[in-house]
Parts: C-alpha cells; structure tokens; sequence
C-alpha cells in the first residue's frame, strides 16, 4: 500500500497551518497576552474573574431569550477565553478535541453498522485518552520505563524527563472523561448524537465546569441547551447562594487549614507528632473545603446562566462507611466510574472476588485519574481495599443482627462516623505525588517524634473543626432542611452579606491554588 | 411510551396553572428578589461602612500606630503638668531596646521631679516612616521634650528600589497624602496606592489582618498580626521574649542578620531620599519646637563587622554634619553592649535592654534634659 500521498498531504496540510500560525502570531500574541494581563487566574474567587463573569453574565441576559443560539455561543466564546487566558494553545487543543469529538459523535448517529459505531467510538476513546496519556501521563510512564531498565541493566536510550517542566493543560481528566462518556453513551443509544455543533461545543466547554469538574454528563447538560433560559430571580438566588458558599468555603476554611498542613506535608520530618496528626486532620477538612468550595461555586455560576449542574459533594464526612463516602464524595466521578469502568468490568454480578477485583481496578483507576504518581494509585487501591473490606463486614453483619442492631444505634452510628472519617484521613497522607513524603508523614504519626510544632497556634484550627463539624450535624439531623424554608428573606439576605465579608475577612496571607485543578 | 408523569405534566399544562400554584410561585419569586436584593445592598453597606471608618480612623487602618498613640496620650495623662516627656521614634532595635519604663524611673529620680519615657519604635521602619509618624504625632497634639530618633545605618542605603524601608510598606495604612510624601523620597508607590484603593473598594478583604489581628491575633501568623503596638507594657517597650541565648540559637540570629544586612553594607552609599527624610524630620521638629537627639543603638562586633571600611567613617560624617545644622546631639551607644546581650547582633535581649535602658537614662538622656533637651550627652 503507498502511503506516500497522505504524507505529502500531511505535510502540505501541516506547512500550511504552520505558515498561517506564524504570520497571525504576532497579533494573537498580543491579543492573548491581553487577555492574560486581563485574567491571570483562571480562579472564581478572585477579581479579575468576577468582573470577567460580569461582563459576559450581563450580555447573556442582555440577549434576547429567542436568540438563544447567541447566548450559547457567547458562553462558547466567553469559555474559550477563560481557557485561552492561561494557554491559548491548549485553548486551541481542546476546542480541536471537542471538534473531533463532535465529528465521531455525528459519524456514529449517522450509521447504523455496529461494528463501524464500535469503531467510532474506539477512535474516540482512543484520541481522548492518547491526549490524556500524552499530556499527563507521558513523563510518568517514561520515567517508570527508565527506572526499571536501569536496575536491570540495560540502556534506556533516553533521559528521564523534568515532571515539573511538562505543561497539562488544566481540567484535561475532567473534559477527557466527559467526551468519552458522551461517545459511549451515543454508541450504546442511551443518547442520540447531538446534531448542534454549539451545543457539543457547549457541553465540553462551559467554563464553570471546564477545569475542576463536575464531570458532567451529556444526557443531563445537552437537555438543558435545548429549553429556552429565561430570567428567574429564584434560580439567581441559589447561584448567588452557591457561590457564597463556595467562597467561604475555599477562602475562609480551605486556604485556613492550608496554613497549618501545607509546611508539614512538605516537611514532615521536621515536625512532632502531634503537630503532623493536627496536620492530617486539617488536610481532610482542607480538600473537601477545597474541591466541595469550587464545585460550589461552579454549580452557581452555571445556576446564574441557567444551567444546573451534577451535584458533586453531599457532606461526605457524615459517612457511616467508606461505601457511603464514595456516595457523597465526588459524586460525578464516582458514579462515572461505576458507569464506565465497574459496571462494564462485570460490576458485582460474578463471584464475590470477581467483585472484589472489578472494586480494586475501579479504585486504582480513579486514583491514576487523579495524578500520574504512585501515590495517588495506592490511594486508590487503599479505597478499594476498604470498600472490599466493608462489603465483607456488612455481609458478615447480615448474618449477625445483634451486631448489626449495635451498629445502627446512635452510638454506633457515631463510632462508625468517626471510623470511617479516620481512615479517609489516613489515606489522604498517600494523596500527594510525592510517595517519600507521604512515608515520611505516616513515620511521623505512628512513631513518638519531637519536632517543630504547629506553624500557628491551633486555636483557630479548633474552632474551624468545631464550625465544620456543625454545620454536618446541623444537615445531618435534618435541622437545616426545617429551617432554611422558614427562614424571612431579609434574614436570608443579611446572611450574603455577612458570607461574603467573612469569607473575606478570614482569606489568609495568600491564597492557594485549588487542589483539583492539577488533575 | 408517555410515563404517567409526562401525562400528568400535559393535563396540568392543558388545566392551566392553579391559582394557589402560581401564588406560590409569586412568592418565592418575591421572596428570592428580596433575599437578593437585601444581600447587595447589605454588602454595600458593610464594604461603604467600613471603608469610611477605615478612611477616618487610624485605629482600623493603622492599629500599630494608634495603639501606641494611645499608650503615649495615656503616659502623658498621668504625668503633671510641665513634666519632661520624652519619646524614642525608632526601629524595631530600639522596640526591643529601649526599656521605656525603666528610663521613665531613672530619669524621675535624675531630674527630682516625675518624668515620662515612651518607646514608638516600629519595626521595618526607617527615616521616610519615622517622619510619617512624627508628622502624625504633631497632629495628634504631642510635644515630647526630647524626641529620641533612632538612626539605623542601613536604613540610609541608596537602593535602586528607593530606601530599604519601602520594601515593608503597606499601603493599606497610609492615608492619600502619605503616599504622596513617600513618593516623594524616592518610594516605589504603584503598589501602595493599589493596596489603598483596595481598601476603599473590598476592605474587608483588604484591612482583614488589622481586624483578625484584633479580634483573633492567635489566628495569624505574628508578623501579620498589626499587634506590636499592644503589648503589655504601658511605655510601649516590646520586650524580646528571653533573657539570654545558647550559643547555636545566637548563630542562626547573626547568620539571619547577615543575610539581611550585607549586602545592603556592602560600598554602602547614602540615599538621597532616606536622607531628606531625616533632615526634613529634624526641620520639622524644630519648627515645632521639639528638640531631637540622634541615637545609634549597641551592636555587637558581628554586626558591626558587616560594616566595609570606610561606610561607617561616612555615615558618621554625615551625622556630625547634621547635629551641627540643626543642634541635636548624638548619643552613640553603639560599643555599650558584649555579644551576650543580643539576640542576633543588634536586637538586645530583655535583660540587656533593661540594663541598657538605665545607663542611657542616665548617662544620655537626663543630662540632655537637664540642657532643655538639647546639648551633648
């Protein structure tokens, strides 16, 4: 077979595209280095972001409801800049993935022959993980590949890569799993191909969700692009609440705790023990605040367009098991996890160890999801390997009702909260991508060690654990839920204002990035 | 296949909505326009709120300042009429130093009649702050009878950044006016003047650490915590937390000091802005008749070591000419203290600056006032 035509197209094609990006660099340079000067972070809790989103909210609702095309392509347009601000070539990566995305999506609609649909859909998968594996995986597994023909001796060839210098572009794992969800749903027709290339554009791009997730599913968002928005001072207030929320929580407690666990997770072994298992109880209250705080104010800022996005957390620490964790904790991963990846293994229809095995791949892969480290893998497996755990233990309960009566009083239920919240702390130590570190934490915690204390007085850590563990019990014993309806407006009103001072006033020194948006 | 639901839903559209259905809705729309709408308006009303108190009031913006203006209203309170006053405007080395109620002792019993001592010193601070805090201590109505003013000689570089000080400003306790006056001895101001409009525009974002530092000092970390001027001690000396130092914790304070110091020593020249900062100072305290002595706090020989040949020989030059312009004495403390005292080679250790503290009241200080605050030591 020659091939020898497709190079020579490839290379007029690429010659091409290289000599029109050189001749448009200048003026794109300077437009997105405006752009970046305009919005440096591509954070919701800063400045330049809510005068960015204020921009576009205002010409949004400015748009005649009728028009509704426009408002999604002024959201296309606003999100490719929000995108681009940071990277205008990733910008550019993602919109050309979304494109081909949408071009396999129309291919599968358009066939009926199985085995080409299956097709599509591997191309699909395929260039979606390749893109994933390239951007944030490459160093990784080269590295890995290094170490392992170095100890046996042979030459490598190569040198092994800088992690740090690879650029990924942010949120890739979100919109990675998105697309690949979209083409698996299309090819099993739980979804027709959406014929709307706004719309596809849309559901991979909004950028409330484009960087940290939820990771939305294309049955629930292509829907909504479909119904006219129209103004709905209801919905306004959930957003606005949302995004409160979401900033107290990120700037007010998050970055709070940042303060007490960052230096000793980058440092253990220079601290005591009691300072580093303050630090592990601070770093759980921390990424929750963290992730749950963005998601808030994501799912806010899709409220104020009129969009409404998967619900991600649902007060995880409240857990009575690790099962029920993963039913609160990122709730849009964990389910496209058990959709994508559990369900099609087998899911818990064979034996019980096939079960058990479908569990530790599933766990192990959402933690390789998280990071291209070892020690978000082991992460993973350490989940897995407590929900395998609790499967047998509740098996084991069933058989013995005494027992399980015991576990479902009050008490129990307090001890098996407390339970499950300790071993969730003790696998956040793992989560990090520095395994050394996360062994030097766990020597520091089970081994009396005198050391540094704690950076800053505990007092204030105290009183924030005091004000989050509230909070769960005030939604937990159902109290919240009876007296939010019967709250007065004004009193509600009140309650913004003072949010939205507090979370300023309580921001530390400086404020850290969020966790999620390296994954 | 159409689900029940769906049915449901096509009756009630081809009912119409009930009235107590659309009521209902009514209401949580109104409800939501008046949650929304108090919550803006809240929001501006406690951003406008605070913003003016913080334009007004020092005590917001500039807690370190007004705490100890307070402190110094109350000393002066206390002491009869016609008493001599004198207040020590300085570095964190005279804050740590300067023991101001020992020296309050000392000199009542020198002079025979009750006597005042204040220490205003302020950390990170330097000839362009200690004439902004002067200015504002005239304002403010005091006239000390002796104004210590502590000269700290890196203070005085010529920097490309302008004064060494300018690198610890904060621009979120400044008034408008003061940063034109910084600009004018060669500050850098762009980023000040932002961080003040910050406070006009989110200040609780912007004037956070001022009150946290107030309501929850423990909160911070202590050198955001705006609390030097609230101490415990009613003459404003912020004593060091020891009395003495083993050896390794005295070698990492001078190996700290150095790093900071060196450099700046190194062929060090006298910046011009630093410099008429000072001179404006001592112009402006003589036109309001408050007479002024220039002290140089002890340092060990390993600070004075950082010194290159040459630079102390100039900055000494350079203050002989000015005590001959304006007529202030200097008291030059710079041998009085062994290594032992200091915590890092020019910070004295509480004990030392006890000791310290008697011997310049005594030796330095009660003789100037004994001159009508002028006169050599």
């Amino acid at each position: 077979m020659n091939l020898q035509p497709i190079v020579d197209a490839y290379t007029a094609v690429s010659g091409w595209v290289t000599g029109i990006n050189a001749s448009l660099n200048p003026y794109t340079s300077w437009y997105f280095n405006q752009l970046h000067a305009l919005l440096p972070e591509p954070f919701f809790n800063t400045q330049a972001f809510l005068l960015f989103f204020a921009a576009i909210f205002c010409i949004y609702w400015l748009v005649p409801r009728r028009w509704q095309m426009t408002r999604i392509w002024i959201l296309i347009i606003a999100s490719f800049h929000f995108y681009a601000s940071w990277s205008k070539d990733l910008a550019f990566l993602v919109t050309t993935t979304t494109l081909a995305d949408y071009i396999f999506g129309r291919l599968m609609g358009a066939t009926k022959r199985q085995k080409l649909r299956f097709l599509v859909m591997l191309s699909s998968i395929t260039m979606n993980l390749g893109v994933l594996c390239y951007f944030k995986y490459r160093g990784f597994f080269l590295n890995e590949l290094h170490s392992s023909l170095s100890s046996l001796g042979y030459n490598p060839g190569y040198g092994k890569l800088d992690l740090l210098s690879i650029i990924i572009p942010f949120g890739i794992s979100f919109y990675t799993f998105e697309a690949i969800s979209y083409a698996v749903d299309v090819y099993r027709r739980k979804i027709v191909a959406e014929k709307s290339l706004a719309r596809f554009m849309l559901f991979i791009l909004f950028f409330p969700h484009l960087v940290s997730g939820p990771i939305v599913r294309a049955g629930d968002f292509l829907r909504q692009t479909h119904r006219p928005k129209r103004w709905n001072w209801v919905r306004v207030q959930v957003g606005v609440q949302l995004f409160l929320m979401g900033c107290f929580k990120k700037m007010a407690i998050a970055d709070r705790m940042a303060v007490f666990c960052d230096p000793i997770f980058s440092h253990p072994e220079q601290y005591s023990t009691g300072a580093c298992w303050i630090a592990v109880l601070a770093y759980a209250i921390r990424i929750y605040c963290d992730f749950s705080g963005y998601s808030d104010m994501a799912l806010g800022l899709a409220h104020l367009f009129g969009y409404k996005l998967t619900l991600n957390f649902n007060m995880p620490y409240v857990s009575a098991n690790v099962t029920e964790f993963w039913r609160r904790w990122h709730i849009s991963l964990s389910s496209w996890l058990r959709d994508y990846v559990f369900i099609p293994l087998g899911g818990s229809r064979g034996s019980r160890w096939a079960t058990y095995r479908n569990l530790m791949i599933t766990m192990a892969v959402g933690g390789l999801w998280h990071g291209a480290a070892w020690g978000y893998v082991l992460w993973g497996l350490a989940h897995g390997l407590m929900l395998v755990i609790h499967k047998q233990f509740k098996d084991y309960c069933e058989t013995n009702p005494r027992l399980d009566g015991m576990l479902r009083t009050s008490l129990g239920t307090a001890l098996r909260i407390l339970l499950t919240f300790f071993c969730v702390s003790m696998c956040w130590v793992l989560f990090q991508p520095d395994f050394a570190k996360a062994l030097a934490m766990y020597k520091q915690l089970f081994a009396i060690h005198v050391g540094n204390p704690l950076p800053l007085s505990n007092r204030s850590l105290w009183y924030t654990v005091a004000f989050v563990a509230c909070c769960h019990l005030l939604v937990r014993s159902g109290a919240w839920q009876w007296l939010y309806p019967r709250l007065p407006a004004p009193v509600l009103g009140v309650g913004y204002a003072v949010c939205l001072c507090a979370a300023m006033l309580l921001a530390p020194d400086t404020g850290t990035t969020f966790i999620y948006f390296q994954f | 296949m159409p689900t029940l639901r769906s049915l449901a839903r096509l009756a009630s559209r081809l009912r119409g909505t009930s009235p107590a259905v659309a009521s209902q809705r009514r209401d949580r729309r109104q409800s939501a326009f008046i949650a929304l709408s108090v919550g803006l308006v809240g929001a501006i009303l406690l951003h406008l709120g605070l913003a003016a108190a913080a334009e007004y009031s020092l005590t917001i913006r500039d807690p370190v300042y007004s705490d100890k203006e307070r402190k110094l209203a109350r000393i002066e309170a206390a002491l009869p009429p016609g008493s001599p006053m004198v207040v020590y405007v300085g570095t964190s080395r005279a804050g740590n130093g300067f023991d101001a109620g020992r020296a309050q002792d000392v000199l009542t019993a020198a002079l025979g009649r009750p006597a005042g001592a204040f220490n205003f010193a302020t950390p990170a601070s330097g000839p362009v702050t200690h004439l902004l805090h002067i200015r504002r201590l005239i304002a403010d109505g005091h006239r000390p009878t002796l104004l210590l003013l502590e000269i700290h000689a890196p203070m005085f570089a010529a920097l490309s950044g302008g004064p060494y000080e300018a690198r610890f400003f904060d621009g979120t306790v400044l008034g408008w006016d003061e940063l034109d006056l910084l600009a004018s001895y060669g500050c850098p101001t762009e980023k000040l003047r932002r961080q003040r409009e910050a406070v006009l525009v989110k200040p609780w974002y912007a004037l956070r650490f001022q009150l946290v530092g107030r309501l929850a000092p423990t909160s911070l970390p202590y050198y955001l915590r705006h609390d030097w001027g609230r101490g415990p001690d009613p003459n404003g000396w912020n004593a060091m937390l020891f009395d003495e130092l083993d050896a390794g914790e005295r070698a990492v304070g001078i190996e700290r000091a150095g790093r900071e110091y060196k450099q700046i020593l190194r062929g060090m020249a006298l910046g011009e802005g630093a410099t008429r900062a000072l001179r404006d100072t001592l112009a402006l305290c003589r036109d309001n008749g408050i007479p002024v002595m220039l002290v140089r706090m002890p340092e060990g020989t390993t600070f004075q070591r950082l010194y290159p040949k040459g630079v102390e020989a100039r900055v000494a030059r350079f203050l002989n000419e000015l005590a001959a312009e304006y007529g202030c004495p200097i008291a030059n403390c710079r041998d009085w203290m062994r290594d032992e005292a200091f915590a890092d080679g020019h910070h004295l250790l509480r004990h030392a600056a006890g000791v310290f503290s008697e011997r310049f009241a005594r030796e330095a200080v009660a003789p100037a006032l004994r001159h009508g605050g002028g006169g050599a030591p």
